[in-house]
C-alpha cells in the first residue's frame, strides 16, 4: 500500500449509492446497522468529527504516532551533531572558560530542533498520507458536507440488494439516497 | 580605475595636493599609475627589513602602508609630490607601519616636560613623558597629553591676518610690520612684548636680539594663573624674584595649603612622580604624611591623609597659627596675634607636629597667591630647615615667572596712549587677564599676535602672525636652572605658518643665513629646515654651549644639564610685620570664592580640545562645564539640591544661572569655581562667537583683581531661575559599604602587610576546571595587570592617553548627560562622609545624618576620598564573553578578553552581563557624523588617529583590549630582532601616562617580571572576587598614613 | 447510551443546529466588513504607521535614538519582547493544554487565542531583531556556513536559544494553527460565491472533504501536535527567562525565573485574550458561542496564576535575604524603595492584589469589568518584565556605574507600535478566516457524557 491513502478518492470507481444525514446520532445507528448486514461501508463525509465512526466503518488506527516519534528522533541526534560539529570539532572558542564538550547548555537547542522535526515532519506524512495538497481537486459530493451534512458513500457490488440498502437507509434517517457514478450523482 | 577617478579622488583629499595634482599634470597623474612617481628600490628596501617578497597578507600591507606613507608625508610638504615620495626611502629611521620616536618638550605649560613624540609615517600620534626628563620622569599630565591634538586644530590659522584679512605670503606681512616698528621706533614710542613666562634660552636670546634692534621694546611676562605671590616673597625673602624648586621626593610629611600640587600646580608631572614614591608602604623611610588645608576639595586634597577645610580667606591665620606652634616648639618668638586655636579644631596643632617629627624633609606649601602668606610659609620652612632638602631655592624653578604689577602697568600705559605698540607672544589677556585689553589693543598704533588660532586676542590685533605648534618648531626650555630640555619638530607646519622666534629675528633683521647644508641634521628634520631657520639659531647656540657634537647627542636624549650652583640661599626674611593683616583675616566674615584651575582645561590655552573637555573633572565626575561648587551648608540655605543653578557677584562681576554643583568636602562659607572655561574666541568645541557656537561654561577670569588673586572675600550668591543639568560621568557617589576597594592603614600594614586584605583568602568553589593556559609553566604568555591604590591620584592622564591610543571617540556634552561616554578607562571615585560620630558609606546613613544636622553639615565638609581606576577586567571566566550569541567576544590563549569589533551584531547583552560595566557601546557613528562635529568629523583631526586600531562602526560593542596592538607589536619587534619576550617591556598607553606609575602590566607567567611580584602580594585584590570571574587585573590595598598625629 | 449531561450548563447556548454554527461564524467572512470593523483596522493602521516611523529612525540613526546607556542596555525594548512572548503562550496553553485535559470549553476560544499568539510572536521578534546594533547583519546569528572562515554561532549564550525557540514557536504554532483551520476553510470554500474567493479558499484548504480517514488522522495529528506544543511552550518562556537567570546580574540571577516567567505568561496571555474576546463576543455578537462561562474559566486562571506570580515575587524577597549576598540583597530592597519604586508597586499592585477581586463571582461574570481587568493584568505584567530588566541593570555591582534610565519617545513609539501590527493582523484575521472553531463547536452542541 502506497503512501498516500487510496480511499480518499471517489475518482475511477464503480457505481455508489449515497446516503446522506443531518443527525449524528441517525447516522451512527445507520451505519453501525450496515456494518452488520455485512456491507461494506467505503466512506463517510462530515463537516465535524463523529466519535466512534471511524472504528464502526472499520478505519483502521493511524501510525502517524509512530512517524512523529521517529522524526523526534532524527531531530534530536541531528542538532546534537550540529552542535558536536561546529562547537567542538570544526572551531572550538573559548568564551568564558566553558569546556569544550557536551554541556547543559546544549540541550535547550536540541530541545527546540527535536519538537521542529517531530511537528513537521508528522505534519507533511499527514499531509501526503490524508492526500492534501494546496489547490488539490476536490470531490465534493455535497455542497453542505462541510456545514451541516453527512454523506455516506457505499460501493456497490456484483449481486448486492441496492433497492434493501436504500430502504434501510431511509428508515435509518438518511435524508436524501443518491446513486453515484462516473462523477454523475442522481437523486433515487 | 581610470586615471580621472584615481585623480578626483586624490583631490578629495584636502591636506596634500601637490599642484601637478590639482591641475591634473598628465605626467603626474601617468606616474601615479604606477603606486610611486619614481621607481623604488622596494624589494631592497624590505628585504633590508628581513621580510621575504613572498607576499603574505601582513607583507601586503607593508607595502601598502608604503603608499600611505607616500600621500601622509607629501601632505606635510607644499613641495611637490615627485620630491617628496623618493625621500621616503632615504633616511634609514622611516620604516612605514613602525613608529619612530623623537625626543621634545611639551609646550601645553609652562612646566617644561620632556616628552617622546610618536610619529607614524610622518604624523605625530602620541605624546609620552621622556623617562630621563627630571621633569616629567616618564609620565605626562592631560592636558600635555592632549596637546597634541591642537596640532590638528581645524581652528589653527592658514596664513597671517592683516586686519583679520588672510595674506599668503609673510612678505607682505614681514613689511608692513617692519615699517610700522621703524615708525614707533623713530619716534620713541614704547612697545610691549607681552609673552607668557618664557624659559627658553634660545627665545630669551631671540627677544634680547629683537630689543636690541628695537631698543623701543619691552619685554613683559605674565601668567593667566599667577604665582606672584611666591615670586614676591622669595624677592623680599631671598632677594631673588623666583619660584623655589620643590622637591617631593625627599618630603616624608607635606603640609599644603590649597597647592593643588598634584593637579595643577606648578609642575604637577614632576611633583606626582615624586610625590608618589613617598605614597607607597613599602618605600624606605617609611610612607610619608599628607596633610591638606583647602576649600575646595581638590585632586590632590583627595589624596591627603589628613585633609582639614579650611576658608581660604581666613588661611593667612592659619599659616600664621601653624608659624606660631613651630616657633615655640624651637623656642622662637611668636607672631603677636591672638590665639588661633579655635581656627580649626586642633588640626594646625596635629599638622604642626607632623611637621616637626619630620623637620629636615617635610614640606609646606601654599597655592595663595598673597605675598605674605607666602613669606609665613618661608618663614615655616626655614624654621623646619627644610630648604636645600625638598626646597632648591639655588636652583630654582624657571616655570613661572610673570610679573603682574609689570602687566598692569602696561594695561594702563596702553590705555593712555603712553603705550603704542603691542605684541602678544603665548598670551591673550582679553580672555585671561581682563576685558578691558580689548578697547585698550584698539587704541595701540601697532598690535601684533602671534597666536596659531584668531583667540580673543588675536582678533583685536591688527596682526596676526601665527606661530607654529611646538611640535612644528626648534627650541629649548630650561624650566628649571641647569636643566635644559629641547624642542624639536616632528612635521613640517602644516599650516602657513611660522615660529615667532623666527618673526621677531625676522623683524630685527637678525636672522642667521640659511646656506648651511641643511642635511646635516637628521632624516625627518633636514626637510624642516627649509621651513625653519630657527632650527640654525637654536643650532648656533647650542653649538657655543655644548659643542656641535654635544648638541646634537643632547638633541636625541631631548635634555642636556648645565653645572647647577652649590650653596644655600640666604633668607633675610621677617614675619612680624604680619600681625595686623593676620589679625585681619582671621576676623573675615562671610562667603569667599576660590578660583581654581581644573585638572585638564588648566588656563583654558588649549579652549577648543575636546579630549579635554571630556575629561571628567578627578572630583566632580563633571565634563564640558565649569560650575560653582557649593557646600551643603549654603546649598541648603539657598535651598539647592541638583540641576540648579546660582546668580554670582564678587568684585563688581556678576555672572547669572551658573551651573551649581553640591560637592562634598567644599569647606563651609565658601564656593569654588574654575578658571579657563568661557572662552568666546576659542573655535567650533569652545565656543566661538563669530562662528556662532556656545562658550563652554563662564569665564572666571574677569573675578581675578589687579593683584590676581584667586581668593575673593564676600561674594554674593543667590538661587538662579534656571535648571541646567550637568553632564557627569559619574552619578552615585557612595560606595554603599561594599568590598570593592580595601584600605588600611599604614601602622596596621606594618603589623600585618595583609590588613585590610584578608577577605582574598578565602576559597571559591567552582566546576569548571582551569584552563591549559593559564596553568603554570604554559609556554604562552598570561597578560595581567596591577594598579597601586597607593600611587594613583586619580589625574586622568591615562583616560586621555588611552583615548588618543585606541582611537576612543569625543561624544559630547549631551551623549555624557545621557551617561554614554566612552572612555574605556575610567576613575571611580568614592567619598565617605565622616562626622563626629561615624563614618558613612550609605546613602541612606547620609540622608539620616542630613535629616538631623544642625545646619553645619560638617559630613559633608569632612570627606574621605578614594580613586579607583577601572578597566576591562579581562576575566579568565569572563560573563560577558559566554552571553555573546555570535562569538564576537572571546578569549585568547594568553588571558586577553578580545572583542571581535566586525562579527559583533550589537545585542548588548555583554554589556549588560559586564558586573564592572566597562564594556561601551557605539550608539551612533560617531566618525564622519555632523552630529559629533569633533576631530573625528574633519580629515586634519583624523591625522591623530593611531593607524593600528580600528575606528570602530556603529551599533558594535567596545572595551579596553589591554592595547592589544602594543603586545603584537613587542611580539613582531621580538620576531624581527629575535631576543626574548621576558626581555621586552610592554606598555599599555595607561600604564605609560601614569605620572606616579600606579599601573603595572606584564606577563604572569614570567615568575619575576614585576607583575607577577604584585599579583603576588599581600596587599593585592581583585574587585568582586567572590563572582569568581578570575579578573587578570589586581589592585593594591590603599593604605593610608592616618595615625602619625 | 447517548443523553444531554443534567450536571454541566451548555458550552454553546441558543439550540445552535450545525447549520446555525456555519452561519453565525462564516457570517463576517461572507458579508461585507462592518462599519465597527473598518474604525478598528482603521486605527490600528494608524498605529502600524508609527510603529514604521520609530523603527525607521531607530535604524537610520543608530539605537541612540533610544534612552538606554551605558549601564542599562536593555530597555523599553527587551521588555516589550518578554511582555509580547508572554502574551502569545496563552494561545498554545489554551489549545494545547486543555486539548490534552480535554476541556471542551477550550473550543470556542482556541481558534482566536492561537491567531493572537502568532500576532504576539511576530510583535515580539521585532525586538530582539531590531534592538540589534547592527540589524543588517543579524542574521549572523543562525548557524550558517560563512566566510569568516566558518566561524559558528555561540551554543552557550541564552540569545542563541532564543533564536532557536522563538523560531520554532512560531513555526510549530503556526502550522498548529492552520492543521486546526483546514476544515473550517474546506467551509468557507463550500459557502463563498467569489471566484477569487472560492480560488484561495479552495487553495488553502487543501481539498478537505471531511472523510472519516482524515478526521481520525486529523485528531491524531492535532493531539500530538498539542502534547508538543505543551513542553514546547514552557520551553520557551523557560529559555527566555534564561536570559536573566543565566547572567551574573543581582536581580536576574535567579533561579526561580522559569516556572514564574510561565506562570507570569500564562497570566498576561489570559489577560490578553480576555481584553480581545469581550469584545469579540459583542461587536461580532458571539454571545452563544463565547458565553459568561468561558469568561469566568479564564478569570479563575487569571486569578490563579496571578496569584502564583505573586507568590513568586514575595519567595525572590526571601531567597534574596537568606542569600546573604549583599548585591542581592540590595538589588531586591532596591526595586521596592528604590528611584524605581513606582514601577514595583505598580506590579504588585496590578498583578498581586487586583486579580483577588476574582473571588467574587460578580467579578468574574461582568463582561465590562473582566475587561478593565484584562487591562490591569498586561499593564501589571508590562511593569514587571521593566523592574526585573531596568531596576537590575541600574543599580549592580559597581555604585560608580549607578544611571537612571527611561524611555525616549522613540521606544514609547516602538512599543504602541507593536500593538498596531498586533491588530491589523488581528482583524485581517477576523475578516478572512473564521474566529471560532466551527468544526469542533459543532461536536459540542449538544453536551455529551
Amino acid at each position: 500500500m502506497g503512501l498516500v491513502d487510496k480511499n480518499l478518492s471517489l475518482r475511477n470507481r464503480g457505481k455508489m449509492l449515497v446516503g446522506v444525514w443531518e443527525d449524528e446520532d441517525a447516522l451512527l445507528s445507520a451505519s453501525q446497522a450496515i456494518m452488520d448486514k455485512g456491507i461494506h461501508i467505503h466512506d463517510v463525509f462530515t463537516p465535524y468529527p463523529v466519535h466512534g465512526l471511524d472504528r464502526i466503518i472499520g478505519v483502521k488506527r493511524s501510525r502517524l504516532a509512530r512517524v512523529a516519534f521517529l522524526c523526534g528522533l532524527t531531530g534530536l541526534s541531528l542538532m546534537f551533531l550540529m552542535i558536536w560539529y561546529m562547537y567542538v570539532k570544526d572551531w572550538p572558542v573559548n568564551v568564558g572558560n566553558k569546556p569544550v564538550r557536551f554541556s547543559p547548555s546544549w540541550i535547550p537547542v536540541m530541545f527546540e530542533g527535536t519538537i521542529l522535526c517531530t511537528a513537521y515532519g508528522m505534519g507533511i506524512f499527514f499531509f501526503l498520507r490524508s492526500r492534501m495538497l494546496h489547490g488539490i481537486k476536490n470531490d465534493l459530493l455535497d455542497e453542505r458536507q462541510t456545514d451541516d451534512r453527512m454523506i455516506m458513500t457505499i460501493e456497490t457490488c456484483e449481486g448486492m440488494d441496492e433497492q434493501g440498502l436504500i430502504n434501510l437507509m431511509k428508515e435509518k434517517g438518511a435524508v436524501e439516497t443518491r446513486e453515484f457514478h462516473n462523477g454523475v450523482q442522481t437523486v433515487i | 580605475m581610470s586615471l580621472l577617478k584615481k585623480a578626483k579622488m586624490s583631490n578629495n583629499i584636502k591636506y596634500w595636493k601637490g599642484e601637478e595634482e590639482l591641475n591634473r599634470d598628465p605626467q603626474f597623474l601617468a606616474d601615479q599609475k604606477r603606486e610611486f612617481g619614481e621607481a623604488l628600490p622596494l624589494e631592497q628596501a624590505l628585504s633590508d627589513e628581513g621580510f621575504e617578497l613572498n607576499s603574505n597578507r601582513r607583507d601586503f600591507l607593508k607595502y601598502f602602508g608604503f603608499s600611505v606613507t607616500a600621500v601622509a608625508l607629501a601632505s606635510c610638504y607644499k613641495t611637490n609630490v615627485r620630491h617628496a615620495v623618493p625621500y621616503l626611502v632615504k633616511p634609514e629611521e622611516v620604516t612605514p607601519g613602525v613608529a619612530n620616536y623623537y625626543r621634545s618638550t611639551c609646550g601645553a605649560c609652562t612646566a617644561g616636560c620632556g616628552v617622546e613624540v610618536k610619529v607614524r609615517e610622518g604624523r605625530p600620534i602620541k605624546l609620552d613623558g621622556s623617562r630621563d626628563s627630571a621633569i616629567s620622569k616618564g609620565g605626562l599630565c592631560a592636558t600635555g597629553q592632549a596637546s597634541i591634538l591642537s596640532l590638528y586644530d581645524t581652528e589653527r590659522l592658514a596664513n597671517p591676518l592683516i586686519k583679520n584679512q588672510e595674506v599668503q605670503d609673510w612678505s607682505t606681512v614681514d613689511g608692513e610690520i617692519k615699517s610700522k616698528l621703524a615708525v614707533l621706533k623713530a619716534t620713541g614710542k614704547k612697545v610691549v612684548l607681552l609673552s607668557n613666562t618664557v624659559n627658553s634660552p634660545s627665545t630669551l636670546r631671540a627677544i634680547a636680539a629683537f630689543k636690541e634692534t628695537y631698543t623701543n621694546v619691552e619685554h613683559i611676562s605674565y601668567d593667566a594663573v599667577s604665582y606672584n605671590g611666591i615670586l614676591n616673597a622669595n624677592e623680599s625673602d631671598f632677594g631673588k624674584r623666583a619660584l623655589p624648586h620643590y622637591n617631593f621626593a625627599n618630603a616624608k610629611a607635606i603640609v599644603s595649603f590649597g597647592a593643588d600640587f598634584l593637579g595643577t600646580w606648578i609642575s604637577p608631572v614632576e611633583f606626582q612622580a615624586d610625590y608618589g614614591k613617598n605614597r607607597r608602604p613599602g618605600v624606605e623611610g617609611g610612607m610619608s604624611v599628607h596633610v591638606q588645608f583647602e576649600s575646595t576639595l581638590s585632586m590632590t586634597g583627595t589624596n591627603a591623609d589628613h585633609r582639614f577645610p579650611m576658608q581660604s580667606s581666613k588661611e593667612l591665620a592659619y599659616v600664621a597659627t601653624l608659624y606660631n606652634y613651630i616657633a615655640k616648639a624651637k623656642g622662637i618668638a611668636q607672631i603677636a596675634v591672638p590665639n588661633n586655636s579655635e581656627l580649626a579644631g586642633n588640626s594646625i596643632e596635629k599638622a604642626a607636629k607632623i611637621l616637626l617629627k619630620n623637620a629636615g624633609k617635610s614640606l609646606v606649601v601654599s597655592g595663595s597667591n598673597n605675598t605674605e602668606v607666602q613669606q609665613l610659609i618661608n618663614a615655616v620652612n626655614m624654621l623646619l630647615d627644610n630648604y636645600n632638602s625638598t626646597i632648591d631655592m639655588v636652583n630654582h624653578s624657571n616655570q613661572y615667572a610673570g610679573n603682574d604689577a609689570a602687566v598692569q602697568t602696561a594695561f594702563e600705559g596702553l590705555s593712555k596712549g603712553t603705550v603704542a605698540g603691542v605684541i602678544f607672544f603665548g598670551s591673550n589677556p582679553v580672555f585671561n587677564h581682563n576685558k578691558e585689553w580689548a578697547a585698550a589693543i584698539a587704541k595701540a598704533k601697532l598690535s601684533i599676535s602671534f597666536a596659531s588660532t584668531k583667540d580673543e586676542t588675536a582678533a583685536v590685533c591688527q596682526y596676526v602672525a601665527p606661530d607654529n605648534h611646538f611640535l612644528e618648531s626648534w627650541s629649548d626650555a630650561e624650566p628649571v636652572k641647569g636643566l635644559v630640555h629641547f624642542t624639536q619638530p616632528t612635521i613640517a607646519p602644516v599650516f602657513n605658518t611660522r615660529q615667532a622666534q623666527e618673526s621677531l629675528l625676522n623683524w630685527a633683521g637678525a636672522l642667521p643665513n640659511n646656506e648651511i647644508d641643511p642635511l646635516s641634521g637628521k632624516g625627518i628634520l633636514s626637510q624642516k629646515l627649509e621651513a625653519s631657520s630657527y632650527y640654525l639659531y637654536v643650532k648656533n647656540y647650542w653649538d657655543g654651549i655644548l659643542g656641535a657634537e654635544g648638541f646634537q647627542k643632547s638633541l636625541e636624549m631631548g635634555l642636556a644639564e648645565t653645572p647647577k650652583t652649590e650653596g644655600l640661599a640666604v633668607y633675610t626674611g621677617n614675619v612680624a610685620g604680619l600681625a595686623s593683616s593676620i589679625t585681619k583675616a582671621q576676623a573675615s566674615q562671610g562667603v569667599d570664592l576660590v578660583l581654581y584651575q581644573s585638572v585638564g582645561v588648566r588656563d583654558g590655552a588649549q579652549g577648543n580640545n575636546p579630549w579635554l573637555f571630556e575629561l571628567p573633572d578627578p572630583v566632580s565626575k563633571v565634563c564640558w562645564d565649569n560650575y560653582v561648587a557649593l557646600p551643603k551648608q549654603i546649598a541648603v540655605k539657598l535651598g539647592i539640591d541638583k540641576d540648579a543653578t546660582v546668580n554670582i557677584e564678587a568684585n563688581g562681576v556678576k555672572y547669572e544661572n551658573v551651573p551649581a554643583f553640591v560637592q562634598p568636602g567644599q569647606a563651609n562659607n565658601t564656593v569654588s569655581l574654575a578658571v579657563g572655561f568661557g572662552r568666546t574666541h576659542a573655535g567650533k568645541v569652545g565656543g566661538s562667537l563669530e562662528k556662532g557656537f556656545a562658550s563652554i561654561g563662564v569665564n572666571a577670569y574677569p573675578f581675578m583683581s589687579t593683584t590676581r588673586e584667586v581668593v575673593i572675600g564676600d561674594v554674593k550668591i543667590t538661587k538662579g531661575a534656571d535648571k541646567y543639568v550637568l553632564a557627569q560621568t559619574q552619578t552615585h557617589h557612595s560606595i554603599e559599604g561594599r568590598d570593592l576597594v580595601r584600605e588600611s592603614t599604614f601602622t596596621s600594614w606594618k603589623k600585618n602587610p595583609n590588613s585590610g586584605n584578608e577577605k582574598s583568602a578565602t576559597h571559591i568553589y567552582t566546576i569548571w576546571e582551569k584552563a591549559e593556559y593559564r596553568k603554570d609553566g604554559s609556554p604562552n604568555h598570561l597578560w595581567g595587570m596591577a594598579i597601586d591604590l597607593n600611587a594613583c591620584t586619580g589625574c586622568g592622564s591615562c583616560i586621555v592617553s588611552c583615548s588618543i591610543e585606541n582611537n576612543v571617540p569625543v561624544v559630547g556634552r549631551d551623549e555624557i548627560r545621557l551617561r554614554r561616554e566612552m572612555h574605556w578607562i575610567r576613575i571611580d571615585r568614592y567619598y565617605s562622609f565622616v562626622n563626629e560620630k561615624q563614618t558613612m558609606t550609605r546613602e541612606n546613613d547620609i540622608a539620616e545624618a542630613d535629616a538631623n544636622d544642625k545646619g553645619n553639615y560638617s559630613h559633608w565638609e569632612n570627606v574621605s576620598v578614594i580613586h579607583q581606576p577601572m578597566m576591562c577586567q579581562h576575566c579568565a571566566q569572563a560573563p560577558c564573553e559566554t552571553v555573546c550569541p555570535v562569538l564576537a567576544t572571546s578569549h585568547s590563549s594568553e588571558g586577553l578578553n578580545q572583542m571581535t569589533y566586525n562579527r559583533c551584531i550589537g545585542t548588548k547583552y555583554c554589556g549588560n552581563n559586564c558586573p564592572y560595566k566597562v564594556r561601551r557601546f557605539n550608539w551612533f557613528r560617531y566618525n564622519d557624523n555632523d552630529k559629533f562635529d569633533f576631530h573625528f568629523n574633519n580629515p586634519l583631526g583624523k591625522m591623530v588617529i593611531n593607524p593600528d586600531v580600528t575606528v570602530r562602526t556603529r551599533g558594535v560593542m567596545e572595551k579596553c583590549s589591554f592595547c592589544v596592538q602594543r603586545i603584537q607589536e613587542a611580539k613582531l619587534k621580538v620576531k624581527r630582532e629575535g631576543g626574548n619576550m621576558k626581555n621586552v617591556q610592554v606598555e599599555t598607553a595607561c600604564q605609560r601616562a601614569c605620572p606616579s606609575n600606579a599601573i603595572v602590566f606584564g606577563d604572569l607567567h614570567n615568575p619575576d617580571s614585576e607583575i607577577s611580584k604584585l599579583h603576588r602580594n599581600e596587599r593585592a585584590f581583585s574587585v568582586l572576587d567572590e563572582l569568581n570571574v578570575q579578573p587578570s587585573v589586581k589592585y593594591m590595598t590603599k593604605i593610608r598614613n592616618t595615625e602619625t598625629i | 447510551m447517548i443523553h444531554d449531561s443534567i450536571i454541566r450548563e451548555r458550552l454553546v447556548t441558543g439550540d445552535k443546529t450545525a447549520a446555525d454554527v456555519t452561519r453565525d461564524i462564516s457570517r463576517p467572512i461572507l458579508n461585507q466588513p462592518s462599519s465597527a470593523w473598518k474604525i478598528g483596522f482603521t486605527l490600528s493602521l494608524v498605529f502600524l504607521g508609527i510603529f514604521g516611523v520609530s523603527l525607521f529612525w531607530t535604524v537610520w540613526t543608530g539605537i541612540g535614538v533610544w534612552n538606554i546607556n551605558k549601564s542599562v542596555m536593555w530597555g523599553w525594548d527587551i521588555t516589550n519582547f518578554v511582555f509580547w512572548v508572554g502574551i502569545g503562550h496563552a494561545g498554545t496553553l489554551i489549545s494545547a493544554v486543555l486539548l490534552l485535559f480535554r476541556q471542551k470549553w477550550r473550543m470556542s476560544i482556541n481558534r482566536s487565542a492561537e491567531a493572537m499568539t502568532i500576532f504576539a510572536v511576530v510583535c515580539a521578534a521585532m525586538f530582539p531583531v531590531f534592538h540589534m546594533g547592527r540589524v543588517w547583519v543579524g542574521y549572523w546569528a543562525l548557524p550558517l556556513p560563512n566566510a569568516f572562515g566558518s566561524l559558528w554561532v555561540n551554543f552557550n549564550s541564552p540569545l542563541l536559544w532564543d533564536v532557536f525557540a522563538i523560531s520554532t514557536y512560531f513555526t510549530v504554532s503556526l502550522l498548529f494553527w492552520y492543521i486546526g483551520m483546514i476544515p473550517d476553510i474546506a467551509t468557507i470554500r463550500d459557502k463563498v460565491k467569489t471566484k477569487t474567493a472560492k480560488y484561495w479558499y479552495n487553495f488553502f484548504s487543501m481539498g478537505w472533504t471531511g472523510s472519516t480517514r482524515s478526521w481520525a488522522r486529523y485528531e491524531l495529528v492535532s493531539l500530538i501536535l498539542a502534547g508538543i506544543s505543551t513542553p514546547l511552550v514552557l520551553s520557551v518562556h523557560t529559555i527566555v527567562s534564561a536570559d536573566f537567570a543565566t547572567s551574573v546580574i543581582p536581580g536576574w540571577h535567579t533561579t526561580i525565573f522559569p516556572p514564574y516567567f510561565v506562570a507570569g505568561a500564562i497570566f498576561s496571555g489570559f489577560g490578553m485574550v480576555a481584553t480581545l474576546l469581550v469584545v469579540a463576543r459583542k461587536v461580532m455578537n458571539y454571545e452563544n458561542y463565547i458565553t459568561i462561562g468561558h469568561l469566568e474559566a479564564m478569570t479563575k486562571i487569571i486569578m490563579v496564576t496571578g496569584t502564583l506570580v505573586g507568590i513568586a515575587y514575595l519567595t525572590e524577597f526571601f531567597i534574596a535575604w537568606y542569600s546573604v549576598v549583599e548585591y542581592e540583597q540590595y538589588a531586591f530592597i532596591n526595586r521596592a524603595t528604590g528611584p524605581y519604586w513606582w514601577a514595583y508597586w505598580s506590579m504588585m499592585s496590578c498583578n498581586l492584589i487586583a486579580p483577588q477581586v476574582f473571588w467574587f463571582k460578580w467579578a468574574r461574570t461582568t463582561p465590562w469589568f473582566i475587561f478593565i481587568m484584562s487591562i490591569v493584568v498586561n499593564v501589571g505584567m508590562w511593569f514587571e518584565r521593566f523592574v526585573i530588566i531596568v531596576t537590575s541593570l541600574h543599580r549592580d555591582y559597581l555604585p560608580s556605574s549607578w544611571v537612571m534610565y527611561s524611555g525616549s519617545l522613540t521606544e514609547v513609539g516602538l512599543f504602541l507600535g507593536t500593538f498596531g501590527i498586533f491588530f491589523t493582523c488581528f482583524f485581517l484575521f477576523a475578516k478572512f478566516l473564521p474566529v471560532i472553531n466551527m468544526s469542533e463547536v459543532k461536536t459540542i452542541l449538544r453536551n455529551r457524557e
